[in-house]
């Protein structure tokens, strides 16, 4: 085990540093907990990947709760793209068990760095409202790739989901963001079950983060509404990108 | 719908899941640690999700939407070929 009760207090303060940051910035916690892990932390890469794709599992049910009552989450379009998520997770976590640690690391830095910009361009771009959803087949196939980032990074993969459904399916930005949050809790089941398999887990890292990420997303969905998100999330999208590259290089 | 009406089930399982973990690790601590009680509640944490597959795909099963019901079962496909592969590998 790689973490004593007096380390506790620190990730569960990390958690709700991570939970007030994500609820202004709009992004799930994984992007944040696995770099925090590492850079701050100094945990093995595989073993901080395999405890935030855990733990994004409880964020995330936590909030399609909610979604699925306010009747948000298209069930058909979740289910829909959801089995090409899942395979493409599995994929992706046992391409990171059969690597080196430092190569997880550096391809966790390379992929934060990707989704960085992604954010970063999305930030400009005005979400569509579409009536109707097209590019099934497209939406399918990339739907893969957004699994294979959760399953290889320990994310959510929201960040890519999102984009695909609004960008190329045309879903309203409600129902795709509620729609994410409600496969999440599949994709990272489907990518956990492998590394709990393989004993990568660290159980205090899962229920610090969750203490600490759902007060303070609640407390900073409440309180910080009045902060320009504009700006939030491209100096976010900096900060992520900075911690891509020093993972990386 | 029943998981429409009563999507709270997630919520607690996640609780009673983190409840499970929160009790191991107090144990850990205090110098009697009970690995399978900690694997017992990760195992709650993921079977979550899944429970609520089935409970979707039992429901539309019964209502007689079959397009549905597959797409629940290509996911729970994959769910279970996940436990395959990691435990064959």
């Amino acid at each position: 085990m790689y973490l004593d009760a007096l380390g506790f207090l620190e990730i569960v303060s990390g958690g709700i540093g991570i939970g007030l940051i994500s609820s202004v910035a709009g992004i799930g916690g994984g992007t944040l907990m696995v770099p925090f892990m590492i850079l701050i932390l100094g945990i093995d890469a595989k073993v901080a990947i395999a405890s935030s794709l855990l733990t994004v599992i409880v964020t995330s049910t936590t909030s399609s709760a909610v979604y699925l009552k306010e009747r948000l989450v298209n069930l058909k379009l979740a289910l829909t793209l959801e089995p090409t998520t899942a395979l493409g997770a599995i994929v992706g976590a046992l391409i990171t068990i059969s690597l080196p640690s430092m190569t997880v690391r550096k391809i966790f830095g390379l992929g934060l760095s990707i989704i960085s910009i992604i954010m970063l361009v999305r930030t400009f771009i005005r979400p569509k409202e579409g009536k109707e959803i097209r590019n099934w087949p497209l939406g399918i196939a990339s739907s893969f790739i957004a699994g294979l980032s959760s399953g290889m990074l320990g994310i959510g993969g929201g960040v890519l989901k999102v984009p695909i459904m609004n960008l190329i399916m045309d879903v309203p930005i409600k129902m795709a963001v509620a729609t994410s949050s409600f496969m999440i809790g599949f994709t990272a089941s489907s990518g956990s079950i492998v590394y709990i398999l393989r004993q990568l887990v660290d159980p205090i890292l899962v229920v610090g983060f969750a203490l600490g990420i759902i007060p303070g997303a609640t407390i900073g969905a409440k309180t910080l509404k009045r902060i320009k998100s504009k700006y939030i999330k491209v100096l976010f999208s900096m900060i992520l990108l900075y911690a891509g590259l020093r993972l990386l290089l | 719908m029943i998981y429409e009406n009563h999507s709270e089930i997630l919520r607690w399982g996640i609780i009673l899941g983190l409840s499970v973990l929160v009790v191991a690790l107090i144990l850990r601590f205090s110098g009697a640690p009970i690995p399978q009680l900690e694997m017992a509640g990760l195992l709650i944490i993921i079977a979550t999700p899944i429970s609520f597959l089935l409970l979707i795909m039992g429901e539309h099963l019964l209502a007689g939407d079959r397009r549905i019901t597959l797409l629940a079962l290509l996911t729970l496909i994959m769910l279970v070929l996940s436990a395959i592969v990691s435990l064959t590998r």
